[in-house]
């Protein structure tokens, strides 16, 4: 099939790819973002970014109490995209059952400090339910996130929740600067959702 | 029952069950795949061991380095068993070891010993 592609007007409405590229770059170098995926994440790729955060971490002289932490952050926002992103593939490929789930991880430096951003697709009808989710963490102090943490691992998962429903809790808990969250406009179905813990 | 040992791996722990001598020890690092695939079968053997014992003494050691928040929940449960243990005539010591500098790990430990009453628990911080 021969398709007729009018070269003047595919440059004319869209960046070449060096351009985007280096627009992305630019934006990523100006924000002190060290690390960051975006794309479809597996159990492979969970466990190769991580192992290669801490790595990396460890060599450029953090110690390892803020790489543990940092490392056990990025976990529970990996696995919430794995878990919740509204934009996923399913199938079989070789005789394996896919899910694979797409997502944004970053990790970042805000005036020295590092920040972690964990950003997916939810579906609109999600926004609430998670938005008063966050919005209790936020009124919760150390001792409200702990007494809630306990509670969440002795009962049974909610509905809906594909993990022990404490993840969010652990970044509420575990994030030195505390954490924030944006929802952004997509489209009539869907909203981008991001969380950040800061350090 | 036969004893499990279980070489530590990147993302699930070195398991060491001695059934025969009631010592049991969980360490390393834990965010298996899937926690219940991992963990269902060993806590299964467990259990069906410990409601069996009476007047034993048991002794049950973490050393973790890190878990995720789902292998919590399988910690919890486990914690819950080793009190009823307790409560059923036995002599269960917890023992909970971890790095003296990680504030989270002690703070784990003692959320899960919270509701220990029967069985000894005993926080073994290490330098």
């Amino acid at each position: 099939m021969v398709v007729d592609i009018d070269a003047s007007t595919v440059t004319a409405n869209r960046p070449s790819p060096p351009g985007v590229v280096s627009a992305l770059h630019a934006q990523l170098f100006q924000g002190d973002v060290r690390f960051c995926y975006f794309g479809y994440l597996s159990e492979e790729t969970l466990q190769a970014l991580g192992q290669t955060l801490r790595d990396a971490l460890a060599l450029e002289g953090m110690e390892q109490k803020p790489i543990r932490t940092l490392f056990t952050l990025f976990v529970e926002q990996a696995q919430n995209i794995m878990r919740y992103s509204a934009n996923l593939l399913s199938g079989t490929q070789d005789d394996r059952t896919l899910e694979l789930r797409h997502g944004l991880l970053l990790l970042g430096f805000e005036n020295r400090h590092p920040y972690l951003t964990c950003g997916n697709t939810i579906a609109r009808a999600d926004v609430d339910r998670l938005q008063a989710a966050l919005a209790h963490l936020h009124t919760l102090d150390a001792q409200g996130l702990k007494a809630l943490h306990r509670r969440r691992l002795k009962e049974e998962p909610l509905p809906g929740s594909k993990g022990a429903g404490v993840g969010l809790i652990d970044i509420a808990r575990l994030a030195p600067g505390g954490f924030s969250y944006q929802f952004l406009e997509l489209d009539a179905r869907f909203v981008y959702f991001t969380l950040t813990a800061h350090f | 029952m036969e004893a499990i040992r279980l070489e530590p791996t990147k993302r699930t722990p070195g398991i060491d069950f001695d059934f025969a001598a009631n010592s049991f020890f969980i360490h390393g690092e834990s965010y298996p795949e899937d926690v219940n695939k991992f963990f269902g079968p060993l806590i299964e053997k467990l259990e069906a061991h410990l409601r069996g014992l009476k007047g034993a003494r048991v002794g049950f050691r973490f050393d973790l380095v890190y878990f995720n928040s789902t292998t919590a929940k399988i910690l919890m449960g486990l914690f819950e068993l080793l009190e009823e243990t307790a409560k059923a005539g036995n002599q269960v010591t917890v023992t909970w070891e971890y790095a003296a500098d990680d504030s989270n790990m002690e703070e784990l430990g003692e959320e899960f010993a919270e509701d220990l009453e029967h069985a000894q628990f005993n926080m073994a911080p290490k330098d």
